[in-house]
């Protein structure tokens, strides 16, 4: 009952990641001449939709109660697939590409519903064994794109926002409608809240559990292929750490790793605010190395704060 | 383990059931396909049994291993510990680093003295503060590989003298005929077994990761307790750091992110428990250890995992950990270096 009267209070009020976007766009306006140009923004959704788009699907496992680890393996076997299939032809490349990311997320979903086991290990193992099967297909090789097409679409623009920030913005609004407006999300967000409650009432947890795992084993292939496409090649250790970025950036946006709250709009707060620190630190010439500090902190003070506003209810127990 | 002890009587005594099985399976999973993994390597390649061979693999095994006793109390005290992979790169850089400066004695002790303080800002902000340790290792990991990055610039470290240092005694020296590294890891082992089954430390700590709130209601102090946990974590992180440190004897600021996973993945929160008590799990998010589980298991490892270096360098071959080193870079990687060309 908490989470979803906690849903609904966060739809009401503007949500405490955007209060902080707006805060350090600003911070950064004033601070670098660069950092407010149309070129820019539109470079900040670039490089922020890979991460993002994993970000989009995360949010769904993670407000049904699980994670998925293996996020950044499926991207790099979806970018290496992308780009080693291109002899027969692009259309079959991507397709295959796609298609391996949702068959490895439904064999995520499936281990997690069949056997029971925890999805953090499940993920953790399918992490090293994607990683593995990467190595195998390309021999441990980089793969560069000889399909002019494929490597032009990733800098092609429609008008002045380019094309991956449209794809991102896209699928970020059609996530949020299924998740606020379909069976599908309101389910999603029972099945995180209490899971036997969700049994009770006649909600097929596995079912749910399963079409998440591939919704975000789809996107993390997606990104892979766009990103494939930005650099016009693949390289064996794309995607490494991925999975961390994309939990911080959840995270960041107010969902709950033990499910039943969140939403899609929180995590594209999250997702922005990483991208414009990065992007306004880079433009204040602060060392790379800095940013990882500031994003841990960030991440504990989110954590910090979050518990101090959460009062907890009074039946509950402090310990 | 008194559960499974009474399964294998039982199986001795000829009385299998299918249960009987399935429970024996799921009790010692890991050493059956530790003992199938030694069959088949054994078939497919001769020297795998010789001994030479034998004392490379435990070698090996042992860094990681190491990590993992220190990661098995905090997993077993209800919490995840991901941050050891770059508190390793921080220990081992710092050891590296300060050995030609102020002296092999002193870098030692100023390693453990700040892996520890890191430890101990890792148990406040989980034991006191009562954040999601998920988040919070996940936090520090990302910190703790800044503050490398920051305190080496980037580059990468070397001991100048690597022939004429005692040093070298904890990565590259043996004694009594074991290398140092596995006696280290087999007392470190050996010394939690006993400190986790035979305690009232180790008790309380399992009565922590069990219920939390039972462990509250009969006097605990569970902050205390995860607190604590963290400190032997980051102790056992800082143990391995003066192994790979002394052996490689230069450090590489990314040396430590793959061990992570390999550390965190010897234990599985929630694998025997019952169905309910696993929909628990999801509810209340907290990931809790088993108290069955043997904090010393030995563990089947035959992957590439075991040689962080290897895994830039993209081969897999034992030898290369102390091999030519690659130049320090920025992470390539990273999500948001991708740029575009135009604009």
């Amino acid at each position: 009952m908490i989470s979803i009267k906690g849903f609904f209070r966060g739809r009401a009020a503007i949500q405490p990641i955007w209060v902080f976007v707006i805060a350090i766009f600003i911070f950064f306006s004033f601070m670098s001449e660069y950092f407010l140009s149309l070129g820019n923004i539109t470079n900040i959704l670039v490089q922020t939709s890979t991460i993002g788009l994993i970000a989009l699907g995360m949010t769904y496992v993670m407000i049904n109660g699980n994670i998925d680890l293996s996020v950044g393996a499926i991207l790099g076997l979806a970018a290496s697939l992308a780009v080693g299939l291109q002899d027969h032809g692009l259309t079959i490349a991507i397709t295959a590409a796609l298609a391996s990311g949702m068959l490895l997320g439904a064999i995520n979903g499936l281990v997690v519903w069949k056997t029971g086991v925890n999805a953090f290990i499940v993920t953790l193992g399918a992490m090293l064994g994607i990683r593995g099967l990467i190595f195998h297909y390309t021999g441990e090789q980089s793969f560069y794109s000889m399909n002019f097409a494929f490597s032009d679409f990733g800098a092609s623009t429609i008008g002045p926002i380019p094309v991956l920030a449209i794809i991102f913005l896209a699928c970020t609004l059609v996530m949020h409608l299924v998740l606020t407006r379909t069976g599908h999300g309101r389910n999603t967000f029972a099945v995180g809240g209490n899971p036997e409650a969700s049994i009770d009432a006649g909600i097929r947890l596995g079912r749910h559990m399963m079409i998440n795992f591939i919704i975000v084993g789809f996107f993390a292939a997606l990104a892979g292929v766009l990103l494939a496409s930005q650099m016009g090649a693949a390289t064996p250790n794309l995607g490494r750490d991925y999975e961390l970025w994309t939990i911080t950036a959840v995270v960041l946006g107010g969902t709950k790793l033990t499910g039943g709250y969140g939403s899609i709009v929180g995590t594209l707060g999250g997702v922005l605010a990483i991208g414009i620190l990065r992007n306004g630190m880079n433009l204040m010439q602060v060392p790379a190395f800095y940013v990882l500090v500031v994003l841990g902190v960030i991440l504990i003070s989110v954590l910090i704060i979050d518990k101090k506003l959460n009062v907890p209810s009074t039946k509950e127990v402090r310990i | 383990m008194s559960s499974a002890e009474q399964t294998k009587t039982r199986l001795l005594a000829g009385n299998v059931s299918k249960a009987g099985v399935m429970s024996f399976l799921s009790a010692q999973g890991i050493l059956i396909f530790f003992l199938l993994g030694m069959v088949v390597f054994s078939f497919f390649s001769e020297q795998f049994l010789s001994q030479s061979n034998i004392m490379t693999v435990v070698r090996q095994a042992s860094i990681i291993g190491i990590i993992a006793v220190g990661v098995t109390v905090v997993i077993i005290g209800g919490n995840l510990d991901l941050s050891v992979g770059s508190m390793l790169s921080f220990a081992t850089v710092l050891v590296v680093d300060l050995h030609d400066k102020i002296g092999p004695t002193n870098a030692i002790l100023m390693m453990f003295a700040l892996t520890l303080m890191l430890g101990a800002v890792n148990g406040v902000l989980v034991g006191f503060m009562r954040l999601n340790s998920l988040i919070v290792t996940l936090a520090m990991l990302s910190i703790i590989q800044g503050l490398v990055l920051i305190y080496s610039g980037g580059q990468n470290v070397d001991i100048a003298n690597q022939d004429g240092t005692w040093f070298a005694f904890f990565g590259r020296g043996y004694l009594l005929g074991i290398a140092v590294p596995v006696l280290l890891f087999g007392l470190l082992a050996i010394l939690m077994q006993i400190v986790m089954s035979r305690t009232g430390y180790g008790r309380r700590i399992f009565a922590v990761g069990g219920n939390p709130m039972a462990a509250v209601y009969s006097g605990i102090r569970k902050n205390w307790c995860v607190f604590s946990t963290y400190l032997i974590s980051a102790f056992c992180v800082a143990c391995a750091a003066l192994v790979l440190g002394s052996r490689v004897m230069g450090s590489q600021n990314n040396i430590g992110p793959g061990l992570r996973a390999a550390g965190a993945g010897r234990h599985h929160p929630g694998r025997h428990q019952p169905a309910r008590r696993r929909r628990q799990h999801l509810e209340d998010g907290d990931r809790r250890a088993d108290p069955r589980l043997h904090p010393e298991r030995p563990a089947a490892h035959g992957l590439p995992l075991l040689h962080p270096v290897d895994r830039d360098l993209g081969d897999h071959h034992p030898g290369r950990l102390a091999g030519p080193r690659q130049q320090a870079q920025a992470p390539v990687d990273d999500p948001l270096m991708t740029r575009r060309h135009d604009t």
